[in-house]
């Protein structure tokens, strides 16, 4: 069987550094739910805290020039806590998470993996739902080859 | 003196035809109760859908609605998260969040 997407790859490696984050000495938070996707049903954002890993878009990172192409890959972890200070504090585990275990990330994205930016999608969702969400960006990079 | 409102004295009584019971503080009462799912938060690419709880109450029934007290609806423990007054102020809109 060929290997798959990188995209899946990046996402799963994603995944298994947000399963670290599990409160006790290293971490501020310990969230209930860590997936990939972001859930439709409205019942599962009301509990807890929680990490959902979502695709977004890739880029072809330079013009080719030979038969390998390079790209860039850009994924969005939703950060859900119940106070907004819950948020960030789920927001910076799952950083430190990714920072502690970088290795593993770099071997899918072999042409870099990053952080970008963190934003607030809405910040009234503390009103509405007595939820906070952070979104924090990751790039990674790689080479697809025929 | 206190503001006025017109059909004020019809108000509760017709919470008290339709409404939940509510406690919010010493005072339990009848409210109108919705609950709606919503996207309510999007980014880029993605929302997340959450459930809404919001309570129309009588404004002033309450004397103890505040942001962050306590509000049992029906049984069910919520947070009161915000509180916004409706149309002419005779009635407020509470926002719930289940505890």
């Amino acid at each position: 069987m060929p290997t798959e997407a990188k995209e899946n790859l990046i996402l799963d490696a994603l995944l298994l550094r947000a399963q670290a984050v599990t409160g006790g000495a290293t971490y501020n938070t310990n969230p209930a739910t860590k997936a990939i996707g972001l859930p439709r049903d409205a019942a599962v954002i009301s509990s807890g805290q929680a990490i959902y890993l979502q695709y977004v878009r890739t880029s072809l990172l330079r013009l080719p020039s030979g038969p390998s192409h390079d790209y860039e890959a850009i994924f969005h972890a939703w950060c859900v806590g119940n106070t907004d200070r819950e948020a960030l504090n789920v927001k910076d585990d799952l950083l430190r998470a990714v920072r502690a275990g970088e290795a593993a990330l770099h071997a899918v994205a072999t042409h870099g993996f990053r952080d970008g930016d963190c934003v607030i999608p809405d910040p009234e969702t503390i009103a509405k739902i007595g939820k906070a969400v952070r979104v924090q960006e990751f790039i990674g990079a790689y080479q697809l080859t025929a | 003196m206190p503001d006025t409102y017109f059909g004020a004295a019809d108000i509760q009584p017709m919470l008290d035809t339709f409404g939940v019971s509510v406690t919010i503080g010493a005072v339990t009462a009848k409210c109108i109760r919705d609950v709606e799912d919503e996207a309510v938060a999007t980014a880029e690419d993605g929302s997340l859908v959450g459930r809404l709880v919001t309570l129309i109450a009588k404004t002033g029934t309450f004397p103890a609605l505040v942001e962050g007290v306590a509000a049992t609806v029906e049984g069910t423990a919520y947070t009161v998260k915000q509180q916004l007054l409706m149309e002419d102020g005779a009635t407020t809109r509470v926002r719930c969040a289940k505890v």
